[in-house]
């Protein structure tokens, strides 16, 4: 790409930084009822037909890390290697009363294309990718904020019915991708994007869990390879 | 500028990368909380003439996720609750290790009542119970249920047509909380005690008619108790007893939280069956408070369901005489009730005499 770029006519290297989180998220496990076999513990749908996790989110993730961009007349082509955080309170109401913490860190690689829809360099533009993730979860049982805040006491009893409940559900152990689309639009220096995410089976990666989310990102763009090869004159009067 | 954009940076990895916790492996065996508990297993009559009566009785303790071996502390007491004109002699206390065999139990569940959802993780237990059923050689068991408020007779849980004892434990238990739900949604009705015996007898029928039994038959009653009764059923009560004695079935209780001396228990007592009941302080004459306990004892017995079942337990016997003062004399036929305390704890005794 480095070569391509540097031989090819109105082309350019950029680096920058990203930072990004997710607007709204989807979890849906549509089964009705669910035995983790590491535990005895059982759950149940909350509402007949509706699943026994059907979760809406807002801003439950934040990453953040380096972008690399080549660009290309109206096209660019992108590298987004970041550390990716996300953490959600899953309630439960059936057989017993229980809330558990799933979350994830991980080490995610979006590589998209963006084209350019005008002429206008700030215009907006659309975007389409992959997105390669290796992730760490970890799933406990813990109160999370119904708890605190919630007008009853969630617990009746204390009953820790144990860890990683929810693995080959929600998580497990394999690396994987998804598929991004999105738009963006640069405003001064930044380039923000909206970008939907869903699941794509590319790898052993086989979860029960349907998951998609919509993200906003903002990367800006701080150091170009042009810097570096342009030619410098200085005029004296 | 670059700096400050790489130590925030740093430090925000930093700060999301404590919030974490690392995933544990987890026993699964940790998520049961355990206690101890005492229940009836057997009462046996020997012998009586006319002011006097020989019995034995067998008390078991579990104590976690096993039976107590040795009884150190345990005592039983020789007084009696308000009657005095009846002295008690105690002779014969011994441990006596039983002997295990392979059991065919069916597990009828009166839906009636709110027992379910008010026993502490009972489903926990049953779904811990019915993967220990399906893992092993010489276990079987079927579900059975009837819901009084409908008027309905009993219908069995298959997985598979015609097989009562084959269910996968998922199965069992997905069905568990499909009736402990239907439970939840239902009020509580008065239930007659015939209509009780009705759906027993249906249950032995079934049982008598399945070719896959094998090992002690048991029906494994588990309901909240407190029948409606207008003390005249005791000819359908000895039928049905008879009827399970000849066929080698015992019935067991389960619950029961509203019944001490009642006519219902004797049908367990007169089969051969246990009772897993709520534990009554001898002494103050009411349910044991069990805010200082992790579990309940309804909870002690259903994680050691399949030990009791199997018969793989340790009871503490004791051969108890019993003369009456007050004049009156023992006949034939006559059915008979006292309160025995063992270890501060009232277990009731009812015998009817040959």
């Amino acid at each position: 790409m480095f070569v391509i770029c540097n031989n090819t006519y109105a082309q350019d290297i950029k680096f920058g930084f990203f930072m990004g989180t997710n607007l709204y998220q989807n979890t849906k496990v549509d089964t009705a009822i669910y035995s983790p076999t590491n535990s005895y513990n059982t759950y149940i749908e909350n509402e007949e037909g509706k699943g026994i996790i059907n979760k809406n989110i807002v801003f439950n993730s934040i990453n953040s890390g380096l972008i690399l961009n080549f660009s290309f007349k109206k096209f660019t082509f992108n590298i987004e290697p970041q550390y990716y955080y996300q953490r959600t309170t899953f309630y439960f109401k059936n057989p017993y009363p229980t809330e558990r913490v799933i979350g994830k860190r991980a080490f995610r690689l979006p590589i998209y294309s963006t084209y350019k829809f005008f002429k206008n360099k700030n215009s907006i533009y659309g975007l389409a990718g992959l997105v390669f993730n290796i992730e760490k979860n970890w799933d406990f049982q813990a109160p999370g904020f119904g708890y605190y805040i919630g007008p009853d006491q969630l617990y009746e009893y204390e009953y820790n019915f144990g860890d990683d409940h929810f693995k080959g559900v929600l998580y497990d152990d394999y690396n994987y991708w998804n598929y991004v689309v999105g738009f963006g639009k640069k405003f001064n220096r930044f380039n923000y994007s909206i970008r939907y995410l869903n699941q794509i089976k590319l790898t052993k990666h086989n979860i029960l869990a349907k998951t998609w989310q919509f993200e906003l990102s903002v990367n800006i763009l701080l150091l170009s390879y042009s810097d570096f090869t342009k030619k410098h004159f200085l005029y004296v009067d | 500028m670059w700096t400050k954009l790489l130590s925030i940076l740093l430090l925000m990895v930093l700060f999301l990368g404590s919030c974490k916790k690392e995933p544990n492996t987890w026993d699964r065996e940790d998520n049961l909380e355990v206690d101890t508990a005492s229940f009836l297993l057997e009462s046996k009559y020997i012998s009586h003439i006319d002011t006097q009566i020989i019995f034995q009785i067998g008390i078991v303790t579990l104590n976690g996720l096993a039976t107590e071996k040795n009884y150190n502390t345990a005592v039983y007491y020789d007084s009696v609750r308000a009657n005095l004109n009846y002295t008690y002699n105690l002779s014969n206390t011994n441990i006596q290790q039983k002997l295990p065999s392979a059991y065919t139990s069916v597990l009828l569940f009166d839906q009636n009542g709110t027992y379910w959802h008010n026993e502490n993780y009972m489903g926990v237990y049953l779904r811990r119970y019915f993967e220990v059923v399906e893992n092993s050689t010489v276990s079987q068991i079927a579900i059975a249920k009837f819901l009084p408020q409908n008027n309905e007779s009993i219908s069995f849980y298959k997985e598979n047509e015609n097989a009562y004892f084959k269910n996968s434990w998922e199965y069992n238990t997905n069905k568990f909380y499909d009736l402990s739900n239907d439970n939840f949604n239902s009020n509580y009705i008065s239930t007659n005690i015939l209509y009780i015996i009705d759906r027993l007898n249906e249950t032995i029928d079934s049982l008598i008619a399945s070719p896959d039994k094998n090992g002690d038959l048991s029906i494994t009653f588990f309901s909240q108790g407190g029948f409606e009764s207008f003390q005249s059923e005791t000819t359908e009560i000895n039928s049905l007893i008879t009827k399970a004695k000849t066929n080698n079935i015992k019935i067991n209780l389960i619950g029961f939280e509203n019944s001490t001396a009642s006519e219902f228990r004797r049908i367990a007592q007169e089969t051969g069956g246990f009772i897993c009941s709520k534990e009554i302080n001898y002494n103050l004459y009411q349910y044991i408070n069990y805010d200082e306990k992790k579990i309940t004892a309804i909870g002690v017995f259903l994680e050691n369901l399949d030990l009791i079942l199997q018969n793989k337990l340790t009871s503490h016997n004791c051969t108890i005489q019993v003369d009456r003062t007050d004049g009156g004399m023992y006949q034939s036929g006559e059915r008979i009730a006292f309160q025995i305390n063992y270890d501060h704890k009232m277990f009731t005794v009812q015998l009817t005499l040959p």
